[in-house]
């Protein structure tokens, strides 16, 4: 039962990966990843993790999509094809990279034997669950998690920080105006 | 529901089925069992909303299709299903197709975690309630998908105003929930529910006093504020009014379902009444108790539970319709609030939507955050956690202090925020009214 579910997720979420490469509408593509998420999202209901489960979907799948599909849309993007590549070493370059990360995958898969039982033996009850998952967050990875808090914040005060420029940019070419920030909702 | 199935099959038929199979016969039910309930309650609230409002409005409502216009809800779907499904030739049409599929779906789910009565939960998730916002975020991809593909500029007018809404409108609501997971411990619906037992002065049980079911969460100061945010929170996301500006008519047509005739109009039409019913349920359930109330904590008592192997039946039965009467008597009652204020209150402008959610709504759920800890900390904390000075009151004193100190912050925070939002959009009205004279060059 359980194979036949992950077979079926898997093969879901390989096509998805696939047709987001594949299609040449950029909405298409934000739906087919969204598809993708979806499918791993299942992937780790299989494996016994509820909490992972809805947190790569309301992350991935709400948050993180929506904004993707927001930007594409608010920009009319989606049937922009790049004039000229900006980055030409960028395509090759994946593509060996890509390939790297294939050939890593198969000699894992080959040399670990997949019917054996994963290291640790059978998945400890609370695996992914949300207490012992903060419990690690707060002691074992504290530093790596505070590093990465500070990297969105970062993020956060960048995109405060651009906008101000631009908008007092703004209010300099066109003198007698008023800084439009102040009446920015 | 696996248990009852397993000795079924393979005590009393001795069939000996595997168990795989029983569960997903068990599960099959049980979904069946949702998805013919989940329509009639859509009915029941468009019938509902329709009769309500018009006595607000001192009109008689729906009164012609059997008595008293019971059977109008069912004249519509099939108004519905008979009319001409119509595609816009600028339409993408696979998208345009699946959209309405992609809303009603994840509203669907979201009955897996919903609890009807005292065991009568179709999945115990250790993370219920995360579950439930999960799922809702994912409904917002399906009005942007409706918006973007009818080609149309009200219809992605609308699915933006929709979408910038349900995003905004998440946070305190999510919020506001931080702040009772925090005080109970717990994200599971089940747990969160059994956690509202006993007396409403006070979580913890008094002697000699028996189980009334009236521990509910809205008898504390934080779980009072807290509850206040969420609603305003799921008037946002089940697009009520006074938020009902994605399909504000008299703007922009009806906003993302613009474009949709027949049956996909039907579709979201139902996804936004189950998606109400259910934020009014899990509002009752989180802050109201869901099906506890006096009398059925004492007649599962007597059921045949995990804990009470040779109970009797027929209490399963009684408890379990008495839970479901105070489950479904609380959430119609917050689905009439949502009326009443729907009969009171205008549209708001889109920038006074987006100032509410960040300005105001935000700032008290963090406070309301900063209360809980302080409620954990006086309630439940001792010497173990370097919290001393608590170790030795009694719980009554305990839960009283808390509930005085929460009551002071939640207080002063809501009298300051809301001091400070008035002050901010008064300034900001005024800066209007001078843009209006400049633009129209009149003398100061």
């Amino acid at each position: 039962m359980d194979f036949v579910l992950f077979f079926l997720t898997a093969a879901i979420a390989l096509a998805g990966a696939i047709a987001m490469l594949v299609a040449r509408n950029a909405i298409h593509s934000a739906l087919f990843l969204l598809l993708n998420f979806g499918a791993i999202a299942v992937l780790f209901l299989l494996l016994q993790s509820p909490f992972l489960f809805t947190i790569q979907l309301s992350i991935y799948a709400g948050a993180i999509m929506v904004l993707f599909l927001f930007v594409v849309m608010l920009l009319g993007a989606e049937q922009v094809e790049a004039a000229q590549d900006k980055l030409p070493w960028q395509q090759p370059l994946a593509l060996v990279m890509g390939a790297g990360l294939l050939v890593i995958a198969v000699i894992t898969a080959v040399r670990g034997g997949s019917n054996d039982a994963p290291p640790g033996g059978e998945a400890a009850e609370a695996f992914g669950d949300p207490a012992s998952l903060g419990e690690l967050l707060f002691t074992e990875y504290l530093l790596p998690f505070q590093i990465t808090g500070i990297i969105l914040l970062v993020a956060v005060i960048g995109v405060v920080v651009l906008n101000q420029q631009r908008t007092q940019a703004q209010s300099e070419e066109t003198p007698g105006e008023r800084p439009s920030s102040s009446v920015q909702p | 529901m696996y248990d009852i199935l397993d000795g079924l099959i393979n005590s009393t038929f001795g069939w000996g089925w595997p168990g795989w199979l029983i569960s997903l016969i068990g599960y099959v039910l049980v979904a069946t069992l949702l998805f013919a309930v989940a329509p009639f309650q859509m009915l029941f609230f468009t019938y509902y909303e329709r009769r309500a409002i018009a006595r607000m409005q001192d009109r008689i409502g729906p009164n012609r299709v059997g008595p008293e216009g019971i059977f109008q809800p069912i004249a519509d779907g099939v108004k519905m299903f008979t009319k001409e499904d119509i595609v816009p030739d600028a339409a993408d049409k696979w998208v345009h197709l699946l959209a309405p599929i992609v809303v009603v779906a994840p509203t669907m789910f979201m009955f897996a975690v919903l609890p009807w009565g005292p065991g009568m939960v179709p999945v115990d998730l250790n993370t219920g309630l995360l579950f439930f916002f999960a799922i809702s975020s994912i409904s917002a991809v399906g009005l942007m998908m409706a918006g973007w593909a009818s080609n149309n500029k009200f219809a992605l007018l609308g699915a933006m105003r929709a979408v910038a809404q349900m995003v905004s409108y998440e946070i305190p609501a999510v919020l506001s929930l931080l702040a009772i997971v925090m005080m109970t411990g717990t994200l599971s619906v089940v747990s969160l529910i059994n956690a509202q037992g006993g007396l409403f002065i006070s979580t913890s049980d008094v002697a000699g006093v028996p189980d009334l079911g009236l521990g509910w969460l809205i008898f504390t100061p934080v779980g009072l504020l807290a509850f206040l945010c969420f609603f305003i929170a799921a008037l946002a996301e089940g697009e009520r009014t006074p938020f009902d500006i994605p399909e504000a008519d008299s703007e922009i047509v009806a906003g993302y379902m613009t474009e949709y005739s027949g049956m996909k109009f039907g579709l979201f039409y139902l996804a936004q009444y189950i998606l109400n019913f259910l934020l009014c349920a899990i509002a009752a359930v989180i802050f109201f108790g869901g099906w506890q109330g006096p009398g059925v904590g004492w007649l599962y008592g007597m059921a045949i539970s995990p804990t009470n192997p040779d109970g009797s039946w027929i209490f399963n039965l009684l408890a379990g319709m008495l839970g479901v009467f105070y489950f479904l008597a609380k959430t119609y009652f917050f689905f009439f609030v949502m009326i009443w204020i729907r009969g009171a209150y205008p549209r708001l402008r889109v920038d006074q939507l987006m100032d509410f959610g960040w300005k105001f709504l935000i700032p008290l759920t963090l406070v309301n955050v900063f209360s809980a800890a302080i409620w954990v900390a006086v309630t439940s904390w001792g010497v173990a956690d370097g919290f001393g000075l608590v170790e030795g009151w009694s719980p009554m004193l305990r839960w009283g202090v808390a509930f005085v100190t929460t009551l002071v912050v939640n207080g002063a925070a809501y009298v300051i925020v809301a001091r400070i939002y008035n002050s901010a959009q008064a300034a900001r009205n005024r800066l209007d009214i001078d843009e209006l004279r400049e633009s129209l060059a009149l003398p100061r």
